[in-house]
């Protein structure tokens, strides 16, 4: 396992919306039907510059402070040294406060099992050597990628910070955005 | 609101009450054992039948180190100064027992207290845990001390006042109190309680803690402790006055026999003072706490600014107007108890105190509720 805090690319300019990328989270890691491990929200607006839409196709972040295991009272939630963010659900006891502390929705609560559930990163493939997470290699439009952190954030017009997103101070999230650019004739 | 945040409904409202009813008992404890000594009360009576209940209704301890078979009186009034006490450990306890509603998996909860090192929450159970334990040991103290062999050197004197006054200074309700008792253990004695209320605070400060979040700016603000701590004051504030007026309806409390005199109690008048004073703190900290959310630039404070004075702008009137109705009645409070009061009007300052009791009781039920309706986090 690497020591490389692994980290997700998005860029809004490039992604259509099509939510792929949860349906191959959903399809890889058996999500039943309620939580959501992915999600692909749409942003509209009227800006300065007139009416705007984009897409923004978010899951859990792999926060270098992720506040969700700080606040989770039974240790259910770590962090492996890839910076991979895990649930063990059978120590998880459905307290629920790492959805509160999570400023990006990602923990979910399964009504099914009881317990919080979230993105792992495909880390079952990422072990085996297999592959990356399955949304990002699912994109059609190569909107959303991942990597190591170091090299993700070397990328041009990369950002941890844009729109409506919240303070990336509270858990410095490991995914770089490229925010959309309004080009108008 | 989650239907399964009911149980933090009653798990915040009813371990606040405790917490601060455990509190104000201490207070009122310490003002009396300083009356006492700036009056330089001493015991003048032997007498086998003295209570005890005065010191330990307030939370004192009734460790006496004494030699013989306690009296009938003797176990009677120890077992009277532990009831405040365990009044306060069936409401915490039963405030604890609901929170296990609140897992998915109530019997995994010894699992709550895994991670000290970064969880509130944990920490919030550690403590709370601590403060029931400390208090149960408390209580445990007066009522063994019920059965505990009297010294010979323990004086004790009826204590003065009408019966109103004996009450609210946490005399037995035929008007004997007892000063002056040696505990066997006074290190003990002494730290005992300082450990519970350091205890029941630091609970009181890591349940407040754990909704600091940056991630719910409606939570992540001074409303929060000013919530809890105001919680806290005004249950246990009234929660103890009401408590002490309705001692006074025990039975032989309007015995004129045992209390020939018609000074005003002491500590009613500041009680409901008190009271009236915490309920209207409430009223300064909702438009400052909407002020505050009015202010931030997140779209998430100003949706919850929008369910506080919109979708739910009908319960927090219910609040503030029960709360409106509470003062006014401890203002009747006030205004008995500041006079001379004949026992026939004992009933009537305890109607008021329960009843302020009961209208402040919902309408914490209702400012909890907001208070978890009101979460909507930053961010898409």
């Amino acid at each position: 396992m690497s020591n490389k805090q692994v980290a997700f690319f998005f860029d809004a300019n490039r992604c259509t919306g099509c939510r792929t990328c949860e349906v191959a989270c959903k399809v890889e890691n058996g999500v039943e039907l309620g939580p959501r491990w992915r999600k692909v929200r749409t942003v509209e607006g009227d800006g300065d510059g007139g009416p705007y839409m984009y897409h923004v196709s978010m899951s859990c972040n792999h926060c270098e402070v992720p506040v969700c295991a700080e606040a989770c009272p039974s240790g259910a939630i770590t962090k492996r040294p890839d910076g991979i963010v895990i649930v063990d659900e059978s120590k998880c006891i459905g307290a629920r406060l790492c959805a509160w502390a999570c400023p990006y929705d990602a923990p979910q609560f399964s009504e099914e099992t009881g317990k919080m559930e979230k993105c792992n990163f495909c880390s079952h493939r990422i072990d085996a050597g297999t592959g990356g997470p399955a949304c990002a290699e699912a994109c059609p439009t190569k909107a959303l990628q991942w990597g190591p952190l170091d090299e993700v954030a070397k990328r041009a017009g990369g950002t941890d910070q844009f729109g409506p997103l919240p303070d990336a101070e509270i858990t410095k999230p490991a995914i770089r955005f490229i925010p959309l650019k309004l080009v108008r004739a | 609101m989650e239907t399964r945040d009911w149980s933090l409904v009653v798990f915040t409202v009813l371990t606040q009450a405790a917490v601060g009813a455990f509190l104000v008992l201490q207070v009122l404890r310490y003002l009396s054992d300083r009356r006492r000594a700036r009056e330089g009360m001493r015991a003048t009576d032997d007498g086998p039948g003295a209570h005890r209940a005065g010191d330990a209704a307030l939370g004192g301890s009734s460790e006496t180190g004494r030699e013989g078979p306690a009296t009938a009186d003797e176990r009677y009034a120890g077992r009277d100064a532990a009831v405040p006490l365990l009044i306060v450990l069936v409401v915490l306890s039963a405030g604890l027992f609901a929170a296990l509603f609140h897992l998915s998996t109530p019997l995994q909860a010894a699992r709550a207290v895994v991670n000290l090192s970064t969880s509130w929450l944990s920490r919030e159970i550690v403590f709370g845990s601590l403060f029931a334990a400390l208090l149960g040991a408390m209580a445990w103290r007066e009522w063994r001390g019920a059965d505990a062999a009297p010294d010979s050197s323990a004086r004790v004197r009826p204590a003065p006042g009408t019966a109103l006054e004996q009450c609210a200074a946490g005399a037995a309700p035929d008007g004997r109190t007892a000063v002056d008792l040696a505990p066997a253990t006074p290190a003990l004695a002494t730290w005992l309680p300082r450990l519970t209320a350091a205890a029941g605070l630091a609970f009181l400060a890591c349940q407040t803690a754990i909704y600091l979040l940056p991630a719910q700016p409606a939570w992540n603000s001074f409303a929060t402790p000013a919530a809890f701590g105001g919680t806290a004051l005004r249950l246990g504030i009234l929660g103890v006055a009401a408590g002490l007026v309705g001692r006074c309806l025990a039975p032989g409390a309007d015995d004129p026999a045992a209390s020939p005199a018609a000074a005003p109690p002491a500590v009613l008048p500041g009680l409901a003072l008190a009271g009236i004073l915490a309920v209207a703190l409430e009223f300064v900290v909702v438009p400052l706490h909407l002020a505050a959310l009015a202010g931030e630039p997140s779209a998430a404070a100003a949706a919850s600014a929008e369910r506080l004075t919109g979708d739910y702008g009908g319960v927090l009137l219910l609040r503030l107007g029960l709360l409106a109705a509470a003062a006014a009645a401890l203002g009747g409070v006030f205004a008995l108890a500041r006079r001379p009061l004949p026992p026939s009007r004992h009933r009537l300052a305890a109607a008021l105190a329960s009843g302020a009791l009961g209208l402040v009781l919902v309408s914490e039920v209702c400012g909890r509720f907001l208070f978890y309706a009101m979460r909507v986090r930053v961010g898409i």
